[in-house]
């Protein structure tokens, strides 16, 4: 029976028309009271916004701790480090040769020595100025940062401490004895002070006869 | 401390109060258009009435976390969608299993309705042609149909509210007509359904 039926083509007007026509349909009268009694029938919202932002600021104030918190190890090891073995000074400005520390705390074990390369004799003589670093602090510069480091000899370092501990003690005056070593500008007289006696030329007297030798 | 606390309430309230006004106006504003959208998915009245009910229930529900509230029909119209498309697959899974068990229904699994006129049964045969080609579409797709076809919506308007380029919703709406036209080809010619 339908393909006796006249057929036509469907355009893509003719679809939206069709489907405008089905979805022009309104909701009933009563749709809009009864969203309304079911959002009054709703539980009294809380306030989200609050707990967002007081979840947001203890977040935070947790991430500061932790930063903290793990920043402080670090600044433990570095001093435990300053304090127990030779002062090591991190420069500023990187230096890029490497730093070899296996070999130098290798020196100190002479039955231990690695084998070193040709025209490594000139370095070697070197390392053994440096002494070795005791087992604790090996430990502790093992994790500090990788650097190179500026040995400062154990006397000098030695006598640093001194300074600085008897500074902190109150027995010695820094201050005066910088004062102290430091050159002072000699004094002068004022320049009105200053007497120039004139000059006076005597004259030469002949002691004999001219151009004979006495 | 209580001054505080107190002073804190009151803006509390006071927000609150005031989403409850911009919720209220915002309900009025997009009530047929989100009755609309699930009504695309379901052709049932009461069906869309509820599901879209639903939607403005989750809409209130999580209102005050919408920090852009301009986009309040496009996150609605998205809700409604989803909310539909769940109820339209769970409808047809309950039609199934009715339908093996239930002698009332026909083979299709819709209801027994009572016989209409001819010219109803035509026009009825046409919508139902149509619905089903739509439906055969991708979501997608069909999506992009309803809208188009709702409310005047053009190109740009749709882009807005799925948070799609306009290329994409041209593209696609190109595509879903042309799968329309293949599957609605040779429709029968109906005088009244001009």
């Amino acid at each position: 029976m339908d393909a006796e039926r006249p057929r036509r083509a469907m355009t893509g007007a003719a679809i939206d028309r069709e489907i405008q026509a089905a979805l022009a349909v309104d909701p009933s009268p009563e749709f809009l009271a009864r969203v309304r009694t079911r959002i009054a029938a709703e539980p009294p919202r809380a306030a989200t916004w609050l707990p967002w932002k007081l979840v947001a600021a203890a977040v935070m104030a947790a991430i500061v701790a932790a930063v903290v918190v793990m920043s402080r190890p670090q600044e433990r090891t570095a001093r435990t480090a300053t304090a127990q073995g030779d002062i090591r000074l991190t420069p500023e400005v990187s230096i890029e040769q490497p730093r070899r520390p296996e070999p130098l705390r290798a020196s100190a074990d002479p039955t231990s020595r690695p084998v070193e390369a040709p025209g490594a004799q000139r370095r070697a003589s070197a390392r053994r100025l440096t002494p070795a670093p005791a087992r604790s602090e090996t430990r502790l510069v093992a994790a500090m940062p990788t650097e190179p480091e500026i040995l400062v000899d154990p006397r000098e370092a030695r006598a640093m401490r001194l300074v600085i501990r008897a500074t902190r003690d109150g027995r010695f005056d820094l201050w005066t004895a910088l004062r102290a070593a430091t050159p002072t500008v000699m004094e002068l007289p004022p320049l009105a002070a200053i007497v120039i006696a004139p000059l006076s030329i005597d004259p030469l007297t002949p002691s004999g006869e001219e151009g004979v030798r006495p | 401390m209580h001054g505080f606390a107190d002073r804190l309430a009151g803006s509390v309230v006071g927000v609150d109060q005031q989403l409850e006004q911009e919720f209220e106006a915002r309900l009025v504003e997009s009530s047929t258009l989100a009755f609309r959208v699930a009504y695309g998915v379901l052709r049932h009245r009461q069906d869309a009435e509820d599901v879209a009910q639903e939607a403005f229930v989750k809409a209130y529900r999580r209102f005050g976390d919408l920090r852009d509230r301009e986009r309040f029909r496009a996150w609605l119209v998205r809700m409604t969608w989803r909310l539909a498309i769940d109820r339209q697959r769970g409808d047809r899974r309950r039609a199934a299993r009715e339908a093996s068990a239930d002698h009332s229904t026909n083979h299709d699994g819709r209801r027994y309705e009572p016989p209409a006129a001819l010219e109803d049964l035509a026009a009825r045969e046409r919508a139902d042609r149509l619905w089903a080609a739509i439906d055969a579409l991708p979501d997608k797709l069909r999506v992009v149909v309803v809208l188009s076809n709702v409310e005047g919506h053009g190109i740009r308007e749709v882009a807005r509210l799925l948070d799609l380029p306009d290329g994409t919703v041209k593209s696609r709406l190109f595509l879903a007509r042309q799968r329309l036209k293949e599957q609605l080809q040779w429709m029968l010619s109906d005088p009244a359904g001009r």
